[in-house]
């Protein structure tokens, strides 16, 4: 296997300013890492040419993800919602492509938040219809959409490997793939093993992240049958590590986390333990 | 707790939740009835408010169907101890004090549940003051519960449900500030898969403390079917001397209605049949518990 390995920029900073892009430009590959995932919910803060000019000069690769708003999501049943969440991913899909992205990824589906209703039938066809068109676009640019699942408090639209594929389906384009994180898996699956099977070749991106959040292998999570599961898939993606502290604080996309503990307060040593834990668990898969 | 396990075991109860949250007369003897007839020793009743319903009614069927209680409530926004405002901090004593008098009236020693903040989606990290006006709050529902010979459980709960509480740790650090004997840690395994270490972490960690076990899967559908280590868990808790309830707690969207359904987040039926589930649990627990019991009685092995 030949997977890259990501880490998501909220381990090293909580925003998205120049000065912060260039601190965690600089840490990502100080790290290690092969790429940075960014995600895009303070983009008016980013400075797109500078970003990738760090990116490239670095020698990093960039994937952007992304989580809509209540008042801007295109599972609502509400057009002029609907049409504000389609925008946002519109220019979420553009940024990407201006970084030197080739994949954007996330609940490009939903706000990420604790839904209070369920998902209406109206609700999941604009999403269909709306990801059908960003799907077109991105095939246009030569990029690749992920639908990430998501745990029941975040989305109400995909919380399983069974839900994500049935919504894959009926958007039915070949570049819309399965985002799985084994965070989220450990609140809705049977095990980290069956989704991974069960995805199969339609798996096109991955978040390693322990059940609580903090530094891999403090968690309870069977990270070993996970990775045996992706190379029984041969799976050959990005993996990308996730982790929040509340000592690394994003206005914004903490709290819509409910990132309220410190499990960590060093990003750049949590960055290069997960790294070696991440490579040596792929080392020993080659080694089977 | 009345209610005793089988061969010095733990007692197990069941939540009523399992069969849906309704509390009028029929519901709650069809609940308790259910629970009794599956082999249940406790049935875990929501705290009802005496001014809306007659606890006669839960006592009889509590009484005609040979089954013990313990009682269970969750804070909202309006009567979260924790906020700013006093009315509502006011609304949540009373509501605890109701449930304690509950409890009292139909024989339950306890009452437990996210009774120190909202079960909420919170949009804010916690603050001094709101934790201080909890464990102020709770200091005196637990004097008033003393009285009645109950004790107050404080259940942590995810990080999606609570601001406040989220792991054995902070719920020991909140329970020895409260500082009275009749205060107990709640450990669910269901937050705990989600938020510690491991799922036997808390049982160290809250010590003497921990008073009551929801045994529940890291996604709530029925147990064995998910990733909780239930060998490792009993193990521990026999090991550890525990003899509190351990309670069942899973729930369906399509039995506990829709607007608990948004409450709890269950956007997918996960099982359909309570009954089934019901009885279904107690056999996997008490395998289970069993099989923690051969384990800790058996020799150790003899090195060479």
């Amino acid at each position: 296997m030949t997977n890259l390995l990501g880490v998501h920029a909220l381990v090293f900073a909580g925003g998205t300013s120049p000065a912060e892009m260039t601190q965690i430009i600089r840490q990502t590959r100080e790290a290690g890492y092969d790429l940075l995932e960014l995600s895009l919910h303070d983009s008016p803060a980013l400075d797109v040419a500078a970003a990738r000019a760090d990116l490239e000069a670095a020698g990093l690769g960039i994937v952007c993800s992304r989580g809509l708003a209540f008042d801007a999501d295109v599972s609502s049943d509400d057009p002029a919602v609907v049409e504000r969440g389609a925008a946002l991913l519109q220019d979420s899909l553009r940024i990407t492509h201006e970084l030197g992205g080739t994949h954007f990824t996330g609940a490009l589906y939903s706000a990420l938040g604790k839904y209070g209703r369920p998902l209406s039938t109206a609700g999941r066809a604009n999403v269909v219809a709306t990801l059908t068109d960003l799907a077109a676009e991105a095939a246009g640019r030569g990029m690749t959409l992920g639908l990430e699942i998501c745990n029941r408090y975040e989305t109400n639209v995909i919380n399983t490997a069974a839900d994500a594929l049935r919504l894959a389906d009926d958007i039915g384009q070949d570049n819309v793939l399965i985002h799985l994180d084994t965070y989220h898996m450990n609140i809705e699956e049977s095990d980290l093993v069956r989704p991974v099977l069960l995805v199969g070749d339609r798996l096109g991106y991955v978040h390693i992240g322990e059940n609580h959040r903090g530094y891999l292998g403090s968690g309870h999570l069977d990270l070993t049958g996970f990775f045996h599961a992706l190379a029984a898939v041969d799976y050959t993606g990005p993996i990308t590590f996730e982790s929040f502290s509340s000592a690394v604080v994003s206005p914004t996309l903490s709290n819509d986390l409910a990132i309220w503990r410190n499990l960590w307060s060093d990003g750049p040593a949590l960055a290069a333990h997960a790294h070696r834990h991440m490579t040596s668990l792929l080392e020993a898969n080659r080694a089977a | 707790m009345s209610a005793a396990g089988g061969g010095g075991l733990p007692p197990l109860g069941v939540h009523a939740g399992l069969w849906g949250f309704g509390w009028a007369p029929q519901q709650a003897d069809r609940t308790i009835g259910a629970a009794a007839r599956a082999g249940y020793d406790l049935i875990e009743v929501p705290a009802v408010d005496r001014a809306l319903l007659d606890w006669r009614d839960t006592a009889a069927a509590l009484d005609r169907h040979g089954i013990a209680p313990a009682v269970s409530l969750a804070l909202g926004p309006d009567d979260d101890l924790t906020s700013p405002d006093p009315a509502v901090v006011a609304r949540g004593r009373h509501r605890l004090g109701e449930a304690v008098a509950f409890a009292a009236a139909i024989g339950s020693t306890y009452v437990g549940g996210v009774t120190h903040s909202a079960m909420r989606r919170y949009l804010e990290p916690p603050t001094a003051a709101g934790r201080a006006s909890a464990v102020a709050t709770l200091r005196d529902v637990a004097l008033e519960a003393a009285g009645h010979g109950v004790t107050l459980g404080v259940e942590y709960v995810n990080r999606y449900e609570s601001n406040l509480l989220n792991t054995a740790a902070q719920a020991l650090a909140f329970v020895e500030d409260v500082g009275a004997d009749n205060v107990v840690v709640h450990l669910d395994t269901f937050h705990a898969a989600l938020e510690e270490t491991d799922v036997v972490a808390p049982v160290a960690v809250a010590g003497h403390r921990l008073g009551y076990v929801h045994a529940s899967e890291n996604h709530r559908g029925a147990l064995g079917t998910g990733t909780v280590d239930w060998p490792r868990l009993l193990r521990a808790l026999l090991a550890a001397g525990y003899t509190g309830p351990i309670t069942v707690e899973s729930f369906a969207r399509d039995v506990v209605g829709p607007a608990s359904a948004v409450d709890i987040g269950l956007w997918r039926a996960q099982w359909t049949d309570p009954d089934e589930v019901a009885e279904a649990s107690v056999r996997f627990l008490r395998a289970q518990l069993a099989a923690a019991a051969l384990s800790l009685a058996a020799p150790a092995p003899v090195l060479a």
